[in-house]
């Protein structure tokens, strides 16, 4: 029951991009269609999951004036784990996420999820809470990416459903995903019950 | 918990060290998978092509002009050359495309390895110049973009060179036999992404370039 609470609480009610508006670099970087998006949020999200759970297991250890290097040499060393997994078994994705992957050290996500949350409860928990602000941006990046993909070039997860030559290249660039992105979070609060 | 030299130092230290083992085991599992991963990638595009072939191309691999040429054989025979040629006259960053050649220099093939083009539009590249009518398999002398071909000059066989020549171009322009092959072709370029269909249609005469220099220095 806790755990389902904290996974609908990183899901919904603290979504990392539409209502904390965190990790916005990945979010208008790798979105230009719905499974670059999505990738990138799985490969976040198997991160967060691993670093929350490190972290949460090493904070009563860790002394407080070097936790945030300590935080750090832990997230860096799981999304190197990633990259060299990546690299070795999906060569293709690896290459289309590019510099986003070693990006994801710098993601404030992570460590604002450290900070906030693993450093102060308990592995189970922190685990879920990874889980579910994992999931919540791969949502989020999934339906930016799917929107700018439906409006710049016809298709969804590259299933054409209208002629390419109709769409507008300025959803695939990166004024797009901002345009994208705005009307999104604000679709989301209005859902939501914020606005 | 509060802070000492003692304790920073410790703490730190021990996850360091922890850190670099899981770095190790895991580097351990997948150097392999990543030096075959792109061995493989590398082995497939020059199989895809190029036409039948019995040897091992990668292993007979010259550089020429900055062209990475991996010679092809049958029973003995020279069977073409598969050509890695890098660009960067593309959109964004550097387009690398295996272009492979038969014998009689015919194109009979080609691979976008990496490319950062515009999704949607220069990106379709690998697909594009595959398909009629735009397709650039089976030509066999200088391509240019229709679109820059002089009106009066399209489909005529000496427009020589084309106002789409880059500095690359002109570099090597000199040190090519151009006796060969001095027709151009037009092929009508991606819509809305002219700087990348003119930056790989370039590459792929940089590579058709080295196989004819390659050929030339074989007969020597």
């Amino acid at each position: 029951m806790q755990a389902l609470k904290i996974i609908y609480n990183g899901l919904v009610k603290q979504n990392p991009t539409f209502v904390l508006i965190l990790g916005m670099c990945p979010t208008l970087g790798t979105t230009s269609s719905a499974l670059t998006g999505m990738s990138m949020g799985l490969a976040t999200l198997f991160v967060l999951v691993l670093s929350n759970a490190a972290i949460s297991a090493l904070a009563p250890v860790v002394p407080d004036k070097v936790r945030i290097p300590a935080y750090i040499i832990v997230i860096a060393s799981f999304v190197t784990v990633l990259q060299m997994v990546m690299q070795a078994w999906l060569p293709a994705l690896y290459a289309a996420l590019g510099i986003f992957i070693p990006l994801i050290v710098v993601n404030c996500i992570l460590l604002g999820r450290a900070e906030s949350f693993a450093s102060r409860n308990g592995v189970w928990a922190s685990l879920c809470d990874g889980l579910g602000i994992g999931l919540g941006f791969t949502l989020a990046l999934t339906a930016v990416g799917a929107v700018r993909e439906l409006l710049g070039t016809g298709a969804v997860f590259g299933l054409p459903l209208y002629p390419g030559e109709y769409g507008s290249l300025l959803f695939v660039l990166a004024p797009g995903a901002f345009i994208v992105l705005g009307l999104l979070i604000a679709l989301f609060n209005r859902l939501t019950g914020k606005a | 918990m509060k802070s000492s030299l003692r304790n920073m130092v410790l703490s730190l230290g021990g996850i360091a060290v922890g850190v670099a083992a899981l770095l190790g085991a895991v580097h351990s599992l997948t150097a392999r998978p990543i030096a075959e991963a792109a061995a493989a990638q590398a082995r497939e595009a020059v199989a895809e092509v190029l036409p039948p072939f019995d040897n091992d191309p990668m292993a007979a691999a010259v550089d020429i002009d900055g062209c990475e040429v991996y010679p092809a054989t049958m029973q003995g025979a020279p069977a073409g050359a598969a050509v890695r040629v890098t660009t960067m006259d593309g959109f964004s960053g550097r387009i690398v495309v295996m272009a492979g050649f038969d014998a009689g220099g015919t194109l009979t093939g080609y691979r976008v390895l990496e490319q950062a083009e515009t999704p949607g539009l220069g990106a379709q590249a690998d697909e594009w110049f595959r398909t009629a009518p735009h397709t650039v398999l089976g030509t066999s002398s200088e391509l240019i973009v229709s679109k820059d071909a002089a009106p009066a000059a399209a489909g005529d066989a000496h427009s020589g060179a084309g106002p789409q020549q880059d500095a690359g171009d002109d570099a090597h322009s000199g040190a090519s036999p151009r006796h060969s092959a001095p027709a151009t072709e037009t092929v009508d370029g991606i819509t809305a992404a002219t700087i990348t269909s003119r930056a790989f249609l370039g590459a792929v005469n940089r590579a058709r370039r080295a196989y004819q220099q390659y050929q030339e220095s074989c007969k020597r």
